[in-house]
């Protein structure tokens, strides 16, 4: 895009319109980059950080219009611009050769490493976490939704709150997984 | 807001481009805007994530899987993280499960199968037990009636004035001649249809290059007409039906 960047002001402005409590409006802007982000990703953007900037930079180039003459949820807006963005990222994809992930060269130095952070994450779980996911992977196929079914009922919950609950802690294996990783990369 | 089975439906359907552009705009609208749904959706990447490793999603959808989701920085870090996990659990599997019988083991691989194949290998086993009890049980016919037809392909003409059977026979022996264009199959496969339009098929007992025959319980051949065709059948189970057809009636 060869538009100015928006400038601090436009920011402001886009601050106000999500909301009037300027420490809500930042959490929102938050939240809307991030699933922004993970929008992108769903389409196979490269690059989902950089696009969800694109979005919200673009908002921001039309904040004067909006403040003027937009009546609705602001989320929906961002919403519109993305879908744009995200069909100009598949025509600029579609120009170039991109290779397939099945392509990429298997990195065993790399997944024995991850498996090495995830083992030391693994660790540091509470037992009674640790337990829960080994349970909850136990199995295969349809015996695995059975397991999932019957583990549910013993510890009293849905299978959509355990499914949530096994999502956060793979949220926290994730991000101790990630950060060993970054550790061991630094070293 | 309460999500239900035909949000995951949706969100699955979105993960793996099975939505049309509104429904797509609807996702991205609902995942901007509630949390739940957004929740759902980070759960169904990981769970898809496992299906594909596992490789339970089907073809095309393991292909616009790797495409999209899996080919964004976060879905290379979803597989990699799954495929640690996936080690992990293998390695330290719970003790209950290590110490599992062969007829314990059985009974999982049994479980792991989807319903439909589970359904389908019970009914196979139940259709060979109650084809073992038929054959074993069902008296061989003792004697037959014969009947040898022409095919009309052959003579040229459909209006030939069909051949007449009266069965008092355990069984009808049918002889079907050959067209002489026909090209010889592997095995023969011959459709005997009743006049409610009703078809049975059956395998040729007897070929050779001029006819196929084949024996029709008596039971089976109520009183009335009967139109019959013959496919050949080849190795690679292609069926290929022999121009024209046979007539007959029973009395």
């Amino acid at each position: 895009m060869n538009k100015e960047p928006p400038t601090e002001e436009a920011f402001n402005k886009l601050l106000a319109w999500l909301d009037s409590d300027r420490e809500k409006a930042a959490e929102r802007y938050e939240k809307i980059r991030l699933r922004l982000i993970r929008i992108f990703a769903c389409h196979g953007c490269v690059e989902p950080e950089e696009l969800a900037d694109q979005t919200i930079d673009r908002v921001m180039l039309k904040i004067g219009w909006l403040l003027e003459n937009y009546v609705g949820e602001p989320t929906l807006f961002f919403c519109g611009v993305a879908r744009n963005v995200i069909k100009e990222d598949l025509r600029r994809r579609l120009s170039q050769t991109v290779p397939s992930p099945k392509e990429e060269p298997v990195e065993d130095d790399a997944d024995q490493k991850e498996y090495d952070c995830l083992d030391q994450c693994m660790q540091k779980l509470p037992e009674n976490n640790r337990h829960l996911v080994l349970t909850y992977y136990e199995e295969e196929g349809h015996a695995k939704i059975v397991r999932r079914g019957k583990l549910a009922q013993e510890l009293g919950i849905t299978l959509r709150a355990l499914r949530l609950r096994t999502y956060h802690i793979r949220l926290q294996l994730r991000a101790c997984m990630e950060s060993c990783l970054r550790q061991n990369q630094a070293r | 807001m309460a999500l239900n089975n035909r949000d995951e439906e949706t969100i699955r359907g979105y993960l793996l481009g099975k939505l049309t552009d509104d429904e797509e705009v609807n996702v991205e609208q609902r995942l901007l805007t509630e949390d739940g749904f957004f929740e759902d959706m980070e759960v169904a990447k990981d769970e898809l994530v496992e299906e594909y490793q596992a490789k339970q999603l089907k073809k095309e959808e393991g292909e616009w899987f790797e495409r999209n989701f899996l080919a964004s920085p976060e879905g290379k870090q979803s597989q990699a993280f799954a495929k640690a996990l996936n080690r992990y659990v293998v390695d330290h599997r719970l003790p209950s499960r290590q110490n599992r019988s062969l007829v314990q083991g059985l009974v999982a691989f049994w479980n792991s199968q989807p319903d439909l194949l589970r359904v389908a290998a019970a009914v196979a086993v139940v259709a060979i037990v109650a084809g073992i009890v038929w054959i074993s049980r069902a008296p061989s016919p003792q004697n037959f009636a014969t009947l040898t037809l022409l095919n009309t392909a052959s003579t040229r003409s459909s209006g030939i004035e069909p051949s007449t059977v009266r069965l008092k026979e355990d069984a009808l022996r049918l002889t079907l001649m050959l067209p002489a264009s026909a090209t010889p199959g592997v095995r023969y496969r011959v459709d005997v249809i009743n006049d409610k339009d009703e078809t049975k098929s059956y395998e040729a007992a007897g070929q050779n290059a001029q006819s196929v025959s084949l024996e029709i319980p008596a039971a089976q051949l109520p009183p009335g007409h009967y139109l019959v065709t013959v496919s050949t059948v080849s190795d690679s189970h292609d069926v290929q039906r022999i121009p024209g057809s046979y007539r007959f009636t029973v009395e």
